[in-house]
């Protein structure tokens, strides 16, 4: 009986297995922290707060003491959004004493011990402080961002502050933040 | 009269018989030849006239049990799928009936004449299909029909090597089909689609090799980076009231994503992708402690 033969050629059978593994070596990397939830909040501050309206004319100033990565998102909410018709400007600084007078101050948690200071220089001065640090309510920020055990991001408010700021808060605002007087 | 009409049923039965015999011998004979036809055609790579050739001898009860016709088959549907051009999917019966005709010749060559030849062209069918799949992903992004013919290229592997161990294989594919998903989904975050297709093949990966770092990272970087477009999606006007919901529904997401960066991070403490990401996730989470520990993980690996 005849055997038929047949010679298979194999050409190139593996060469994509191999790019395959050279493709599999693309790792993702994660994207910047999220900070976004704390500059959500700033603009609500910004929208619920009341400044007297002597203060309500020119440029709405956000001051940065200290570095944080929420810089990022403040200079985007600075460049997208205004208030009430009113451009926002971003404002950084590294020390008390370089601060001159923000519409709202965001306090960085490693400049929380800064905070007496700040109201001193500016007492009675319509300022805002914000204090990122969970217990900067009770150095004297008027509202500080804290955390509920179910890790969601809330804020204090030390009522008494603001009001020694001339600031108002709306009513809508305490209702979502917690009284600390 | 007894006598003639005796030779005369003598005659008709013998040349009925002869009639038979040269019938059975020739249809024999001509079956055998169009084996060498065939043969002769698949050596001048006009394959689909020797399928035509073919196909009738292995239906034809003479030579339907030879296994070299079996075996020819085989090669000639082989060819025929390598002429259509290179991965070809809508041509991938050819391979079936190859790898179908090959199994067959192996049943019936019990002196194994054609065994070791029989099994490359199984083995090469085995080849393409897993190729086409690999093809089926970076070209046209179908994970479906990838998978598809992934499991064919198993399933042909089988019949060669029964005791073949697959996991290298699996993990190879399913971790590469993840990194493919995944990199398209961050290139673009509209397409859902793409994100559940890397979850599921990641997972697989980590369900054969749970060490398995590059399928960690990516699950961890996916489910972190799904929070943080949660988050980044929300507009500034956003009622507060909402915001606690989509925090609630990222806070989920970046907890799914901790044992992955965990992982990385235990089984490569210098990962920088790892303490990156966990730097993120702990102050997602609002851990300042833990945050703090991976940032000052980070400022050291950054001083190296």
């Amino acid at each position: 009986m005849h055997k038929f033969s047949f010679i298979l050629k194999f050409k190139k059978s593996f060469l994509f297995v191999l790019l395959f593994v050279a493709f599999t070596n693309n790792n993702a990397n994660a994207q910047s922290t999220d900070y976004k939830a704390y500059s959500l909040y700033v603009y609500n501050f910004m929208k619920y707060i009341e400044w007297p309206e002597e203060e309500n004319t020119s440029d709405f100033v956000i001051g940065l003491l200290g570095d944080s990565k929420i810089k990022e998102e403040l200079l985007v909410l600075a460049s997208h959004k205004k208030l009430k018709g009113r451009k926002i400007v971003f404002k950084q600084f590294d020390k008390v004493g370089d601060i001159i007078f923000c519409n709202l101050l965001y306090v960085t948690s490693s400049k929380s011990s800064s905070i007496k200071l700040i109201n001193q220089k500016f007492a009675s001065k319509p300022m805002l402080i914000v204090g990122e640090r969970e217990d900067s309510v009770y150095k004297g920020a008027a509202l500080s961002f804290t955390t509920t055990d179910e890790d969601q991001l809330k804020f204090d408010i030390n009522k008494k502050e603001i009001e020694s700021h001339k600031l108002k808060i709306s009513s809508s605002l305490v209702k979502l933040g917690t009284l600390i007087n | 009269m007894i006598t003639v009409s005796k030779s005369y049923h003598w005659l008709t039965k013998s040349s009925f018989c002869f009639l038979l015999c040269c019938l059975i011998w020739h249809n024999q004979y001509a079956q055998t030849d169009s084996l060498f036809k065939a043969q002769d055609l698949c050596s001048q790579k006009k394959f689909e006239q020797a399928i035509q050739i073919i196909d009738n001898v292995v239906n034809h009860i003479e030579t339907k049990e030879d296994p070299s016709a079996w075996h020819i088959r085989s090669f000639a549907y082989l060819q025929l799928y390598t002429q259509s051009g290179k991965y070809n999917t809508s041509k991938i019966g050819l391979l079936d009936t190859s790898v179908a005709s090959a199994v067959q010749s192996m049943k019936l060559d019990i002196k194994g004449e054609y065994k070791d030849q029989n099994a490359q062209f199984i083995e090469n069918s085995s080849k393409k299909m897993f190729n086409l799949c690999i093809v089926l992903l970076k070209d046209s992004l179908n994970s479906s029909k990838s998978d598809f013919f992934y499991n064919k290229y198993k399933k042909i592997t089988t019949l060669i090597k029964p005791d073949f161990n697959f996991k290298e294989k699996d993990l190879e594919y399913y971790n590469g089909t993840g990194s493919i998903f995944v990199d398209l989904y961050l290139k673009n975050k509209s397409k859902k689609e793409y994100q559940d297709v890397a979850k599921l093949s990641l997972l697989k990966a980590i369900e054969i090799d749970p060490k398995n770092i590059s399928a960690n990272i990516n699950l961890g970087v996916l489910f972190y980076n799904e929070g943080v477009e949660l988050m980044n999606k929300l507009e500034y006007d956003v009622d507060l009231s909402q915001l606690d919901i989509v925090q609630e529904n990222a806070k989920k997401l970046f907890k799914q994503s901790l044992p992955f960066m965990n992982k990385v991070y235990e089984l490569e403490p210098k990962d920088a992708r790892a303490i990156d990401g966990l730097e993120g996730i702990y102050h997602a989470l609002n851990d300042g402690e833990m945050e703090n520990f991976f940032k000052q993980k980070k400022q050291a690996l950054d001083k190296k």
